[in-house]
């Protein structure tokens, strides 16, 4: 027993430790963002900022069109994940409900897509984009967005499992299919929509490489291209950087820690398209 | 199920799927299509979309360029610097996590959290830790009689400096991914091992990682596919730039640079149809190289009597 | 609502799941399809709602051809084995559904499932998730909702399946009470015997998609068509016996390759006697008791028969009975498992 006691107490050791590692570049990241500037490069380092300058959100907020930027990213993040919930929904119903020809060979091709990685995408869509005018608007940061085969896999393997009875019943009560879908299905997806909402909002919130080639006016940027851009200006004022960088980083841990049960369930489901 | 096909199902659902379908023809399956054709486009004018000249040109001028080698190199150190050791630690903390143990699901967030944030804003973050004076990671070296490493304009450390932000970011989805493998090992198991006088490193060798071959081959096939894939930590991490000397190129940013900076789509696709290729043959030996492992796990325990 | 199926036939790509299936169903009546799994009766009841259509043949309610009527324009309310509650409305909008998409005024509709509720006696219900009610008020939910509209036909598909043995009994004469009071044609399916025989006026037997027998329970259990009816019903089973049959005696025979006919008696309509005139002889062979009935087993020859005894019969294993069926009360069937319905004068011999 008291081996057991000692054992597990090692356990604990570790993975607190651990776990410590995993927050201390955070704890580190909001301090620095609450430093006067001549607290910031010390030795040894202080953790415990004194005063706490509020003000340096404010000098940041101010110093780059940040609150630009935060509509940018909210507004697409918003607009794609609506995008890619209704695109979702009717292709997943369809996958789901109608015995169509091809249905398996058009699933099938859509998974191949998947495998694909997404920087041979990169070039011909850019073109395309070009093309259509799209570049440096907002409909270059959702339109390419608003469909996820990830998605339309999870939720067809959720409409799968509701029983084919629930659909019989609601046409017996009259119900068409197009209602059957918005009235039954939908609502009883729910946790599986919420998942993919969340993993769309944190995929567009955090995406890089995307925004940074398709935007090039200052009034385009999302956050973390504007936290790049911020980084070229304010150079070594780290308060600052950290104040962008945490500006970028808290609003989705907070969404995580709020509704972490979803993420789990969709990352556990079939991993993220990556 | 027993519901024929017909041709009015098909047209409706083809009106289901037309909003997903064209999105996903258009920004998927098409650009799949014409990256290729653009990789063999020496001469190219992407605005009208002309062009006047074909060939294989493209592949050998990446193969001819030894900056393409060194991306190639740099992505090859980063894949095995991040996939083992990302493996074998979130394993470990999987394993100590599965344990019947207070604040699991509290210990758990707190490792998925990196996952959940972007990149290219932790990478400034690290940015800062890696600082060579001031940084916390020096300071934290100091204390024990290390002297500062220049972790960010060192050529040799550069590559270090990413391997551990890397595993630092990804670990959390890993172990998410390893634990729901391991709650899916019946603890039968565990208790006829425990009846027959397994100590608990040999319950770990003998059945945990036998049963768990399958969500490792999972998590170390979508490791490696996105450590090749390693691109906003470089852009971020190195304000712009690819490392001193370019210690710190990957393929993907050798992909970027050539397309967004220097407009050459045809190498830059060239380049990127490469990157895919090798993703692809690996991912395929791995499959292979684990699915022989299963088989052989599972004749072993037919042998022995086991299994389900 | 009169019912009528005429030739009705349902094929999949190769599987005849309905073949000419003929029958009428009188307004008011509660009719019960039954036979085994996969004989055909769901698939029937699924062609009533609209769900299949029929390959060939006509359905009619009353004088109406409904062949390709759509389900939701049948007048028709159907539970399902599983309920098919749907699982985010409450009870109360459960049972409004069916009026909601009939864009009945809220406040008619509301008026309506309260009394619907109050019929089905879940009206203290009406607040909570199907998720927060047992099997059997789920049960109730359904057929609430399946009511509400008052539909003229109303379809049960083995509704009492997923109930346990204490609660099915109970709900078998509730769903009696509830038909009954609307006074509904309703079409129930099962593969339960025992509830066909005890909540139907009528009973179809249906076998591999085939037409068996349509009669009250009484007679499909006294006056079964052929073996199949005779064997499906009754627990313990009919006894059959290999016989050879000629000039209105039946002799019983050591094999089936020599038998020309058997003769069915079930073990309710056997009896022990004490003279061997148009009798058996065998050995009795054990004796067990089934809740109140006590099945005596006696070897006649290579064959076995089992007897419904009285308790205070003095019969002890190793002795030597005869057997006598009850007149009127034994089936003669041909190989092909038709009654033979020439005249058999009850003779009966054993050598």
């Amino acid at each position: 027993m008291r081996r057991g006691a000692f054992s597990k107490g090692f356990i604990y050791l570790l993975l607190i430790a651990g776990g410590i590692l995993m927050l201390l570049p955070f704890v580190w990241m909001i301090s620095t963002s609450l430093k006067a500037p001549n607290q910031v490069m010390t030795l040894p380092p202080i953790w415990l900022p004194h005063p706490i300058e509020w003000s340096n959100y404010l000098h940041a907020w101010h110093t780059a069109p940040f609150a630009r930027y935060l509509f940018n990213s909210i507004f697409v993040a918003a607009l794609s994940t609506l995008g890619v919930l209704l695109t979702t929904i009717l292709a997943a119903y369809a996958f789901s409900q109608i015995n169509f020809y091809g249905r398996d060979v058009v699933f099938s091709i859509l998974l191949g897509t998947m495998m694909v990685p997404g920087e041979i995408l990169l070039i011909p869509n850019f073109v395309t984009l070009v093309k259509l005018g799209w570049i440096d608007h907002y409909e270059a940061l959702t339109v390419p967005w608003m469909a996820s085969v990830f998605a339309i896999f999870l939720l067809r393997q959720f409409f799968l499992s509701i029983p084919k009875e629930l659909s019989y019943a609601a046409k017996m009560d009259g119900c068409s299919d197009f209602k059957y879908l918005w009235l039954i299905m939908v609502p009883i997806s729910k946790p599986a929509l919420i998942t993919i909402a969340l993993l769309q909002v944190i995929g567009s919130w955090n995406s890089f490489l995307w925004p940074l080639i398709v935007t090039n006016s200052m009034t385009m940027r999302t956050m973390p291209v504007g936290l790049m851009a911020f980084s070229s200006e304010a150079g070594t004022e780290y308060n600052l950087l950290m104040v962008a960088a945490t500006m970028v980083i808290l609003p989705m841990i907070i969404l995580f820690i709020i509704l972490q049960k979803y993420i789990i369930e969709g990352v556990t489901r079939a991993g993220i398209k990556g | 199920m027993i519901e024929r096909r017909t041709w009015k199902k098909t047209l409706r659902a083809l009106l289901y799927l037309a909003p997903a379908l064209a999105l996903i023809i258009v920004f998927d399956v098409y650009p799949i299509i014409k990256s290729f054709l653009i990789s063999f486009y020496t001469r190219y004018n992407y605005f009208t979309d002309v062009v006047y000249a074909r060939g294989i040109d493209n592949y050998l001028s990446i193969f001819n360029d030894p900056e393409f080698w060194l991306s190639l190199r740099n992505t090859a150190i980063f894949v095995l610097g991040v996939v083992p050791a990302s493996i074998c630690l979130s394993l470990a903390v999987a394993v100590l996590l599965n344990q019947k143990i207070r604040f699991r699901g509290l210990l758990r967030t707190i490792y998925f959290i990196p996952f959940v944030t972007s990149v290219v804003a932790v990478s400034v973050v690290w940015r800062w830790i890696f600082h060579s004076q001031y940084g916390l990671l020096n300071a934290a070296l100091g204390l024990v009689g290390i002297s500062s490493i220049h972790w960010l304009t060192d050529p040799n450390w550069a590559m270090p400096a990413l391997i551990i932000l890397a595993i630092w970011k990804g670990l959390g989805y890993n172990i998410v991914i390893f634990l729901a493998g391991l709650q899916n090992i019946d603890s039968n198991y565990y208790r006829a091992a425990r009846i027959d006088g397994a100590s608990p490193w040999q319950r770990f060798i003998h059945i945990t990682v036998p049963m768990l071959s399958g969500t490792t081959l999972f998590v170390s096939i979508i490791a490696m596919i996105n450590a090749f894939k390693v691109f906003d930590e470089i852009y971020a991490l190195f304000n712009g730039y690819p490392g001193p000397v370019n210690s710190a190129e990957t393929v993907v940013y050798y992909i970027y640079n050539k397309f967004y900076v220097q407009n050459q789509y045809g190498i830059a696709s060239a380049a990127s149809y490469v990157l895919f290729l090798i993703i692809f043959v690996l991912t395929l030996i791995q499959l292979k190289v684990g699915g022989q492992k299963k088989e052989r796990t599972r004749s072993k325990k037919l042998a022995t009597g086991g299994g389900r | 609502m009169k019912l009528t199926l005429n030739q009705l036939t349902l094929r999949f790509s190769d599987v005849t799941a309905v073949d000419h299936l003929s029958c009428t169903v009188n307004d008011g009546e509660f009719v019960s399809l039954l036979g085994p799994s996969g004989c055909g009766k769901s698939s029937t009841l699924f062609m009533l709602a609209g769900l299949y259509q029929p390959t060939e043949g006509e359905l009619f309610f009353d004088d109406t051809k409904v062949n390709t009527v759509e389900p939701e324009h049948r007048e028709i309310g159907m539970v399902f084995q599983n309920y098919a509650l749907y699982p985010h409305m409450s009870v109360r909008k459960n049972i409004m559904f069916p009026l909601k998409m009939k864009k009945v005024s809220r406040k008619e509709a509301n008026a309506r499932a309260v009394e619907i509720a109050e019929l089905v006696k879940i009206e203290s219900l009406l607040e909570r998730k199907p998720a927060q009610l047992s099997g059997g008020q789920q049960q109730r939910v359904a057929i609430a909702r399946a009511l509400v509209k008052h539909p003229k036909l109303l379809l049960l598909d083995e509704p009492l399946s997923n109930l346990d043995a204490r609660l099915r009994i109970n709900m078998r004469a509730e769903i009696k009470r509830i038909q009954r009071q609307v006074g509904i044609t309703t079409i129930f399916v099962t593969h339960d015997q025992e509830e066909a025989l005890s909540i139907s006026d009528r009973i179809l037997l249906m076998n591999q998609g085939r037409f068996q027998q349509f009669d009250h329970p009484q007679d499909v259990y006294l006056h079964p068509t052929n073996r199949f009816v005779a064997e499906f019903l009754g627990n313990p089973p009919i006894n059959l016996l290999p016989v050879n049959f000629s000039e209105g005696t039946a002799r019983l025979v050591q094999s089936d390759k020599q038998a020309n006919s058997y003769l069915g008696v079930r073990p309710e309509h056997l009896a022990v006697v004490n003279d061997g005139a148009n009798a058996l002889r065998g050995r009795s062979e054990s004796i067990e008791s089934v809740g109140r009935d006590h099945v005596l087993t006696v070897a006649i020859q290579n064959q076995k028969v089992r007897i419904l005894i009285d308790a205070d019969q003095p019969i002890k294993a190793g002795d030597m009975v005869y057997v006598r069926p009850k007149p009127d009360r034994a089936y003669l069937f041909d190989n092909e498992g038709n009654t033979i319905t020439a005249q058999w004068n009850g003779g009966l011999t054993d050598d």
